[in-house]
């Protein structure tokens, strides 16, 4: 079903960038982590109760809008997605893994899950970080089962994002075209998520339309925060992704390729 | 020995504005050398694509070994080696890496593959993206050919090579047919066809215009005279007989003459009537009857 040699090359081609976004999003968390824990060791702070941190990192970090956590995410999955696929047809250079007996479909499923694991570990290393740093700090107070919801949410918001740019790199031939859609699609999610909440003060009642028309409103974050249900949102989230993912690859199956 | 291993049958994709191929048919039997030629542009690399089970024809069908191209893409794969018309790497540093990744996709040693890289004296070990055309081309010459596949097709393969290494391919390629292997290799370069190839279709605007085996080049059914008669007179008369006449030069008292071999005894009777100064058969080359296949719009469609 996969191709190990795909999977290898897919990995090699892609860790620098990876490696590069994920460090970044490392390094912040863990300066924000340790002004944390300095500010909740300060006797002087006028903070008595401990600092409830799940919160606050939410807001900065995982907010599927214009937080830096999204916004690393989103290049992420927009310039491996686009890499993983459209490019390689568009170059040529797919020919000649087509031309052992690997087929279509392994080519497409083992990119797909070297894609997957590297947008499930750039969410799970950033909350790892928090979880071990927090061990170490007396006066934190981290509320495990809201990180792991946000965390998990944020790895199912990323496979839902990841999915159109996958899908749209299956779709096309040409890179311009992939990237238009691949990118284009994300970016609107992102600032329809960012405004909608806007026009709430206006008499146009535009916000519940556009809210219906992004996927980021289906990672409310806000409201995860302050204990709504979530299971249905993350469910149709993993379904959109699911489907995309479907869509691209069977359009790559069907498709005439330029090799 | 006589089965076609190589058929493509009716094979029409249409792209709009009379871009891409249609009704291509033709076989390539085991063992054989077939050359595919055509300007840019003509429908070679659609047709090849085909093959190679990357495009699904909108009529028609293609098949390798009997399997349908497009249904049974890695049991057709199984059989070929394959240089695309237009070669790019992917992400991988160095061309041995390369050469070692796909040896191992395909489960091959690289014995094969050090050998062909000492006869192209290619020094694969340099990094990809810095390589040049033709150093390109050698490695997916290695590539295509060090699994032993029983079945090569090759778009366009020599482009970026020097002249030394153009002969070694021509080497090459006979090595190979002689071992019996198939090999289909579109080509504009007419000198590496005759060279090579068995037999050749020319396509034209997405259409076979003609097939031939490279024999009928030097044996060619349409054979030009030149012939000179003693006097003006005789070579006048001749001259208003039905015969296709490509050049009349009465000067010289001289004709020449297209004439088929179905009405060479009809020729030889009617000129046995005249006191002739000469005659000669004037060989064509390839390229010759390839340019004849182009300049002529009325051909589209024609002979066989």
């Amino acid at each position: 079903m996969f191709s190990k040699h795909i999977i290898k090359q897919s990995i090699s081609s892609n860790w620098k960038l990876w490696a590069l976004l994920t460090g970044l999003l490392s390094a912040i968390t863990v300066l924000m982590m340790f002004s944390f824990i300095s500010i909740s060791n300060n006797p002087y702070n006028g903070i008595d109760d401990k600092l409830d941190i799940v919160p606050i990192l939410a807001q900065a970090i995982f907010m599927p809008t214009l937080s830096m956590g999204s916004i690393l995410m989103v290049i992420l999955a927009i310039i491996i997605g686009n890499k993983l696929v459209a490019r390689e047809i568009d170059s040529g250079s797919m020919s000649f893994v087509l031309n052992t007996q690997t087929t279509r479909l392994q080519v497409l499923l083992s990119k797909a899950l070297v894609y997957f694991l590297m947008l499930f570990l750039f969410s799970v290393i950033v909350g790892l970080i928090v979880v071990i740093m927090a061990s170490t700090a007396a006066n934190l107070d981290v509320d495990m089962s809201l990180l792991a919801s946000i965390v998990s949410g944020f790895v199912i918001y990323s496979f839902a994002i990841s999915g159109f740019c996958f899908a749209s790199s299956c779709w096309f031939n040409k890179v311009s075209f992939s990237l238009l859609i691949g990118a284009g699609l994300p970016l609107i999610f992102m600032i329809i998520g960012t405004i909608a909440p806007v026009f709430v003060e206006t008499n146009l009642d535009l916000s519940n339309f556009l809210k219906s028309i992004t996927v980021t409103t289906l990672f409310d974050i806000n409201g995860i925060v302050k204990g709504d249900s979530f299971a249905v949102q993350f469910i149709i989230l993993a379904v959109i992704g699911i489907a995309m993912y479907s869509i691209g690859i069977i359009k790559f199956l069907k498709k005439d390729l330029p090799l | 020995m006589d089965e076609n291993v190589i058929v493509v049958d009716n094979l029409t994709k249409d792209y709009g504005l009379g871009r891409g191929c249609f009704d291509v048919s033709f076989g390539v039997k085991k063992g054989e050398v077939f050359g595919f030629l055509g300007p840019n542009g003509a429908g070679k690399s659609t047709t090849i694509r085909h093959l190679l089970g990357f495009q699904k024809a909108h009529k028609g069908n293609c098949s390798i070994m009997g399997l349908d191209c497009w249904t049974k893409p890695k049991e057709v794969q199984g059989y070929l080696g394959y240089i695309a018309g237009e070669i790019n790497y992917p992400d991988i540093k160095t061309g041995w890496q390369f050469i070692k990744m796909i040896a191992s996709m395909r489960g091959v040693d690289l014995k094969e593959a050090e050998r062909l890289c000492e006869y192209y004296q290619l020094k694969p070990h340099g990094v990809l993206k810095r390589m040049s055309k033709g150093m390109k081309q050698k490695i997916a010459l290695v590539v295509a050919f060090m699994h032993n596949p029983q079945i090569v097709i090759l778009d366009e393969p020599t482009s970026g090579l020097d002249p030394l290494m153009q002969a070694k391919f021509v080497d090459h390629i006979l090595s190979e047919r002689d071992k019996g292997k198939t090999i289909l290799m579109s080509s504009h370069i007419f000198e590496e066809v005759e060279k090579t190839c068995d037999r050749l279709a020319i396509i034209r605007n997405g259409k076979i215009v003609a097939q031939m085996h490279m024999n009928d080049i030097t044996h060619n059914k349409d054979k030009q005279f030149e012939v000179r008669f003693k006097s003006l007179a005789d070579a006048q008369t001749f001259g208003n007989l039905q015969y296709e006449f490509v050049e009349k030069n009465y000067d010289k008292s001289r004709v020449k003459v297209k004439v088929h071999d179905s009405h060479i005894n009809r020729f030889v009777a009617d000129l046995a009537k005249y006191q002739l100064e000469y005659i000669s058969e004037i060989k064509l080359t390839l390229e010759e009857r390839f340019m004849e296949y182009y300049k002529d719009d009325t051909m589209v469609g024609g002979s066989l």
